[in-house]
């Protein structure tokens, strides 16, 4: 197998650089105190590991001409693992099923009234709802008048393709 | 070797997984979950991997085709999960097929009910055995306590209140 040396180097930096996703994360959100931004904050944080990767790659490395099947193959590898760890923040910050799990611990044993009312260490399933709401509003998916909701044309596109691939996949309404 | 043809397996991958999916998922299978998605994945990739083999392809190709195909495959598990399973999205989807795309609050919970999302989440745990029922009651199993657990302590690590 030829150019074994390249990969190893490419793959070396990129679990370097990956490191430094949760490291700078954690700081961030205990420095800003914004847990709100936990999953947009992955995003800079992948952005500098990205910075991160191609000052430490190109340092050790040829110019670019000869070196580009192992940048392919560290950018791949630093994507899918940036993609892992947004997902893991995503559920463990948002995960609804997660939330069940972690209420129902903390109940010990609960009935279905008790999960619902104590949602979210007590934040309750409206509550729940209206987050729901409130981010679709600020990120333009919808506007809302007294208690009407109207959707944007970004948020009929959203919907557009949301039926689109339900219906394609016949995976029902979901939700 | 050319960059292309050492990315090609991965492409080839890719497009044996689609294929696969979308016709599994019209003819055979009910339960539509990740996990098969993610054998049926891993499945495509081991049989292009080896197609490659013997038709003589430098091994090379693994360096870039191994992480190529795994972070397409973690995209469209995204767009999968984010679709499907997207409370956010069942709302705009319910808007959206009122005509004038415009829906009061109360009759978004008349065709989104709030509980459902709650009894939907709560088979799928017990299915999985997260939770056991005991009468009317929920409790955690010991994976589902061991996951909860964990949870809470990233959650501290982190530093995030208000999840959920």
């Amino acid at each position: 197998m030829s150019g074994a040396p390249q990969y190893l180097l490419a793959f070396f930096i990129t679990l370097i650089t990956a490191a430094s996703i949760p490291a700078l994360h954690i700081s961030v959100l205990h420095i800003f105190q914004k847990p709100e931004k936990t999953v947009p904050w992955t995003f800079g944080c992948f952005l500098f590991s990205f910075v991160l990767w191609n000052a430490l790659f190109f340092y050790t490395k040829d110019p670019i001409a000869s070196a580009l099947p192992a940048l392919l193959s560290g950018y791949a590898l630093l994507g899918f693992l940036w993609l892992g760890y947004m997902e893991m923040m995503f559920k463990i910050y948002r995960g609804f099923s997660h939330t069940l799990v972690t209420d129902v611990l903390r109940m010990q044993s609960a009935t279905l009234t008790d999960i619902t009312t104590n949602f979210a260490e007590g934040v309750g399933m409206d509550t729940m709802f209206d987050r729901r709401i409130e981010t679709l509003k600020s990120t333009h998916f919808l506007t809302q008048q007294n208690d009407v909701l109207t959707l944007t044309s970004k948020g009929k596109n959203a919907a557009r393709m949301g039926i689109f691939f339900k219906s394609f996949l016949k995976l029902g309404k979901g939700g | 070797m050319s960059i292309l043809l050492l990315a090609a397996p991965a492409l080839m991958a890719l497009i044996l997984f689609l294929g696969t999916h979308v016709l599994l998922w019209h003819v055979f299978v009910s339960d539509k979950g990740v996990l098969l998605l993610a054998k049926i994945a891993g499945g495509s990739y081991v049989v292009v991997a080896i197609g490659a083999y013997f038709l003589g392809i430098d091994g090379e190709h693994v360096w870039i085709s191994i992480p190529l195909f795994s972070f397409c495959t973690l995209a469209y598990f995204h767009l999968y999960v984010g679709t499907f399973r997207s409370v956010s999205m069942r709302i705009l989807e319910e808007i959206y097929r009122v005509p004038g795309h415009k829906m009061a609050l109360a009759d978004l919970e008349r065709v989104f009910p709030k509980e459902f999302l709650f009894t939907s989440r709560l088979d799928i745990l017990e299915e999985h055995r997260w939770f056991h029922k005991n009468g009317d009651r929920y409790a955690c199993t010991s994976k589902g306590a061991l996951f909860g657990k964990m949870i809470l302590r990233i959650r501290t690590l982190y530093g995030i209140k208000n999840a959920g």
